[in-house]
């Protein structure tokens, strides 16, 4: 009996031996199947059965949160070439549910949905929707969101001609995934991003590093029904989630195609081309319009803020594109997206777009960013857009920094930083028949004036000194209006005086670029190794606080930018040099910090000569 | 006689003064200064509240806090050293119906340092996604995967880097 026994236990450890490779190959192969991923053909180990059928195929393979749970489990267990394929599945989004696909019949996309917990799409709101009531399931509704990807894609790759969005290196099934997920809790339409890995570092690969060096692969994460009030109700809705669906598809999978230009693009840009997209793939819907007024309401900020909707940066600056199309045709967006993609990342940070649009409009189009970026304010006022004509009354009309109806106006001042512009109204008023405007204007500031009457709108010719502009029948205007515009990159304080008693003060000249807050003091810097070098920081204080508050200080400012470049780097380059220049600009140093000890030490060293000279005189 | 006597005086007030002079620009600087990642680049000043920021001395190595009340210990640098600090982060932008830019730290995860082209040392990053490493002065590249930063380290000079770790574009 116990012979029976210890034969037994050896068979079956002996069965359980020789199993172990075919249970490995089981375990790999019942993972790459379940997350519908094919094994590659060089893999060494045999398939135990046929390629897997698509999930989708399948009436919804289930790869949900359990399954991912498992796969983490048994991630030691599996062969390096399963890891790699699988590896992305760990830093996927992770439903609420089991997870369901479905295939856009064009191939080119698979949406991730689940039927269970908060991720469910709420069919029950949707359907209730004008022309949405054939959406009765969730996977209706990812069937809808699939073939609206699929439109998409077809929009951006054929008649706008953009390259389709990188897939991962390692991606077998072709298609670009998307995720739905409930994203109304966080106040989102959805984001487009790469999987971290759980050592912090992003999946390598959706590094795809070609055609372009700095390609990059993403998905998407959708809001997973946009039934919510959040979404129907914004302004000048509502809004079916239908609609929400269309624009935010665009929207993402132009920032899809932007990472597959270069993962170093600019956002504000990246958000103001994908918000432009919306309304090039989706005419009827308007949505976009509500990010303009709070660009035109805060104009004397730059065009390439940060992008919040609070301020139009980035969202509201769609407009602008719409200004370079309609001059240029939309290719011209394109191929600034296809000119950021030759360019290397300034040691990380990502690639500042004004001077690519610069370099593009220059040499593809005999033009340039201050006079597009001038007309462009222009038309702010005039509203003489070419296209979507019909929704041009829902462009936010221009909002004026002052307006006047007292005359005369005395001299106003206004400092604006690039590519900025403001607006100053004048209404007629009684016993004032005509109107001169004297502007006294910086370097970087270009100028212009309307006359609006009985709602037609005409350009004020400068008079010949080109510092002024009259309307002799003011009148009979309903307003005239003054536009000041830094259309320059180089200025950040570029500054105008206005008056109409033709005593506008003259202005001061206009230190170069980004000179007010953030640029460096290029000797100091070199000197002390570092632009946050305490030293420099305190130099840098003292030019803001001092030298820019003042004319003289300003022109001090401004011939120092001009000149200290290439003597910073000489400096930089021989660490004698910055030695000596340490130690000669200490008594500078100690100067600005501690200005009351040191006059004091003046006046000290000076009574003393004083007293020693009188002493020396004969009595 | 008199002459001599000036030029001793004038001779003994020079002295007395370019003697301070010289010796303040040799030794460090006796203050702290705060540098706080604002999102994009790093900002003088501490951050709010429980956030963590750099404290940064000449000669000096520097010390990531969270609160102003707490005065640092001052640790020497090597002669001939400087140092590499900062945050990795992953960069979160836009929001149409939020407010914009914002970053989240990347705590605990390896930042690899190279030296002409090779792999010289692995730093952690700690639990605020911050790192501070004493280098002898030279050129490295700090990554984080696929993202790197050349960085000239200068004798006794703190340089501060933000490593961005991932971007996600959100709506």
């Amino acid at each position: 009996m116990s012979r029976l026994f210890v034969r037994l236990t050896l068979g079956v450890i002996t069965l359980f031996q020789l199993s172990a490779p075919v249970t490995a190959g089981t375990l790999d192969d019942y993972y790459l199947q379940q997350f519908g991923e094919t094994r590659n053909a060089q893999r060494q180990k045999a398939v135990l059965s046929a390629a897997p059928e698509a999930p989708e195929a399948q009436g919804a393979a289930r790869c949900g949160m359990p399954l991912k749970h498992g796969l983490r489990r048994d991630w030691k267990l599996l062969e390096p070439t399963t890891q790699k394929i699988l590896a992305k599945q760990l830093a996927m989004p992770a439903l609420s549910g089991p997870e369901q696909s479905v295939v856009s019949f064009g191939g080119h996309f698979k949406v991730h949905y689940t039927t269970s917990g908060s991720d469910t799409p709420k069919v029950s709101q949707i359907n209730t929707w004008p022309g949405l009531s054939n959406i009765t399931t969730p996977a209706a509704w990812a069937r809808q969101v699939a073939e609206t990807f699929e439109q998409v894609y077809s929009s951006y790759s054929g008649s706008y001609n953009y390259r389709p969005a990188p897939l991962p290196l390692n991606s077998t099934s072709g298609t670009y995934d998307i995720y739905l997920q409930e994203l109304s809790g966080m106040g989102l339409y959805g984001y487009a991003e790469q999987p971290t890995l759980a050592n912090g570092y992003i999946d390598q690969n959706y590094n795809v590093g070609q055609p372009f060096p700095n390609s990059y692969s993403s998905y998407i994460v959708l809001e997973n029904d946009f039934a919510e009030n959040l979404y129907t109700g914004l302004h000048e809705g509502p809004y079916t989630p239908l609609q929400s669906l269309q624009i935010t598809a665009a929207h993402e999978y132009h920032h899809a195609i932007q990472y597959g230009y270069n993962y170093y693009f600019d956002i504000w840009y990246a958000e103001a081309t994908s918000t432009w997209m919306e309304d090039e793939l989706y005419d009827s819907v308007n949505q976009l319009y509500n990010y303009i007024p709070n660009w035109f309401t805060q104009s004397t900020m730059s065009l390439d803020i940060d992008e919040s909707t609070s301020t139009g940066g980035g969202y509201g600056r769609w407009i602008f594109n719409r200004y370079l199309s309609e001059k240029h045709t939309p290719v011209m967006i394109r191929d600034a997206w296809e000119r950021v993609a030759g360019i290397n990342s300034p040691n990380g940070y990502d690639i500042p777009m004004a001077p690519v649009l610069e370099s593009v409009l220059s040499s593809t189009y005999g033009a340039s960013l201050s006079n597009d970026f001038f007309g462009f304010a222009k038309r702010v006022y005039t509203k003489e857009w070419s296209t979507h004509l019909s929704e041009i009354g829902k462009i936010h009309p221009y909002s004026p920094v002052a307006s006047y109806s007292m005359y005369p106006v005395t001299n106003t001042s206004i400092t604006l930083p690039h590519y900025s512009f403001a607006y100053y109204a004048f209404t007629p008023a009684a016993g004032v028949p005509s109107l001169t405007i004297t502007v006294a204007k910086s370097a970087g500031i270009q100028t212009a004036a309307f006359r609006k009457s009985s709602g037609i709108v005409t350009e004020i010719i400068a008079n010949t000194d080109g510092s002024s502009y009259t309307d002799n029948a003011f009148r009979s205007a309903d307003e005239v209006v003054l536009l000041i515009a830094n259309t320059s990159g180089s200025f950040d304080s570029a500054n105008a005086n206005v008056s109409t008693d033709g005593l506008t003060a003259p202005v001061t000249p206009t230190p170069t670029v980004s000179g007010s807050s953030s640029g460096g003091c290029f000797i100091a810097t070199a000197a002390y190794g570092s632009y946050l070098h305490p030293q420099v920081q305190l130099l840098r204080k003292f030019r803001d606080e001092h030298l820019l508050s003042n004319a003289p200080g300003r022109a001090f400012v401004a011939l120092y930018y001009r000149t200290s470049p290439p003597v910073a780097d000489y400096i930089a380059r021989h660490p004698v040099l910055r030695g000596i220049t340490r130690l000669a600009m200490t008594p500078l140093v100690l100067t600005v910090a501690h200005p009351l000890a040191i006059f004091y030490l003046f006046l000290l060293t000076g009574t003393i000569y004083i007293a020693l000279r009188r002493r020396k005189r004969p009595v | 006689m008199s002459r001599i006597i000036t030029f001793l005086l004038v001779f003994l007030i020079g002295t007395m003064l370019s003697t301070p002079i010289s010796a303040a620009s040799k030794r460090p600087a006796d203050v702290w200064n705060y540098y706080h990642f604002d999102g994009t680049a790093f900002a003088p000043g501490p951050a709010d509240a429980g956030t963590a920021f750099v404290a940064v001395r000449e000669k000096v190595q520097p010390v990531v806090l969270t609160t102003e009340a707490v005065v640092p210990e001052s640790v020497e640098l090597p002669d001939d050293s400087g140092v590499i600090a900062g945050i990795c982060y992953f960069q979160s932008s836009g929001g149409k119906l939020g407010s914009g830019r914002s970053f989240n730290p990347c705590p605990r995860i390896p930042l690899l340092i190279f030296s002409a082209g090779k792999q010289l040392v692995t730093v952690q990053t700690d639990d605020h996604g911050y790192f501070v490493v004493v280098l002898p002065a030279g050129v490295y590249s700090v990554s984080n995967g696929p993202f790197a930063a050349e960085i000239n380290v200068e004798r006794g000079i703190t340089t501060l880097v933000p490593l961005r770790a991932g971007k996600r574009m959100v709506d």
